[in-house]
């Protein structure tokens, strides 16, 4: 089932559609707050209002523009990352400088953590270049926790089909990520 | 001997997957340079997309997700739902008909008020 299918659907209060949403892109949208060294904690909150707002604000997105389901996903989870980090710069500020025990997991240096988002922009780029056939592959079996039955069985195809989808998707976005000289 | 592998384009798929192979298959990409060229394609390019697009997500992270929305939803209703009796009252009540029933007669009144004025 591809996105637009489960946007329309989740567009008309179907959690189920929206969960299926949700399993496609957890760990997309945890990897890209994950760039933020943000609390374990915080993490998980920006994550879950990540997927709130997309789910209050659903009918506001519009495939018909060109963007994809992700990107307006990624966006959302970029303005809370930003808003809470001026948020616990401030407190900072407030509590004399010192900074939380918690605050970073694993401290990295300002230019490893924009390398990270660069690379991470990149590949999420590319993988918004597949066509939508194989799109949708592609991200099925990086990111869903379903296996290719279940996946065949959600998108009504033949196991095959879809394992012929991914094998391409994969090949595609290869050639693009070396077109990239990312490989 | 008839030769039963299967053919590379399906081994090569699977790989693409990430199933399991069975020995013959992995046997197979051993000794075939186009299978394993293509796993060692594959592997590149997963390594590169999970190493930089992959993350632990907290388990249930989904449900706990899908949980919250539908007790907004359900907040929601209870807030229309709480109201609706008073809206009902509001506009069911008898001073509002008496109103209605006013503002008609007065209207009807002044038409045909203007109507023998010569209007």
């Amino acid at each position: 089932m591809d996105d637009r299918l489960l946007v329309e659907q989740s567009a008309q209060n179907n959690t189920d559609a929206f969960r299926l949403l949700i399993l496609r892109y957890q760990r997309m949208v945890f990897s890209y707050l994950g760039n933020f060294q943000l609390p374990v904690q915080v993490l998980e909150d920006l994550a879950q209002e990540t997927f709130l707002r997309a789910y209050r604000n659903i009918t506001d997105f519009d495939s018909e523009k060109g963007a994809s389901f992700s990107t307006w996903l990624i966006t959302i989870a970029r303005n809370l990352a930003i808003n809470e980090k001026a948020k616990m710069s401030r407190r900072e500020k407030h509590s004399g400088g010192s900074r939380d025990e918690n605050h970073g997991r694993n401290e990295k240096s300002p230019q490893d953590i924009l390398e990270k988002r660069n690379l991470y922009s990149r590949v999420h780029d590319a993988i918004n270049q597949l066509p939508e056939k194989f799109h949708t592959a592609v991200i099925l079996s990086y990111f869903d926790e379903l296996s290719i039955e279940e996946i065949a069985q959600i998108e009504e195809c033949p196991v095959g089909t879809v394992k012929s989808r991914v094998f391409r998707g994969k090949q595609i976005l290869r050639q693009i990520l070396e077109r990239e000289n990312m490989l | 001997m008839k030769n039963s592998r299967r053919p590379c384009h399906l081994i090569q798929e699977d790989i693409a997957c990430g199933r399991e192979l069975s020995q013959e298959d992995r046997q197979h990409i051993l000794s075939c340079s186009a299978c394993s060229e293509t796993a060692a394609r594959f592997e590149e390019l997963d390594s590169l997309v999970r190493n930089v697009m992959g993350a632990d997500v907290p388990s249930g992270f989904a449900d706990r997700v899908v949980v919250q929305i539908e007790a907004e939803k359900r907040r929601e209703d209870s807030f229309f739902a709480r109201r609706r009796p008073f809206l009902e009252r509001i506009f069911f009540s008898r001073a509002v008909q008496w109103a209605l029933v006013v503002i008609g007669l007065t209207f009807g009144l002044f038409k045909i008020l203007r109507f023998f004025a010569g209007g």
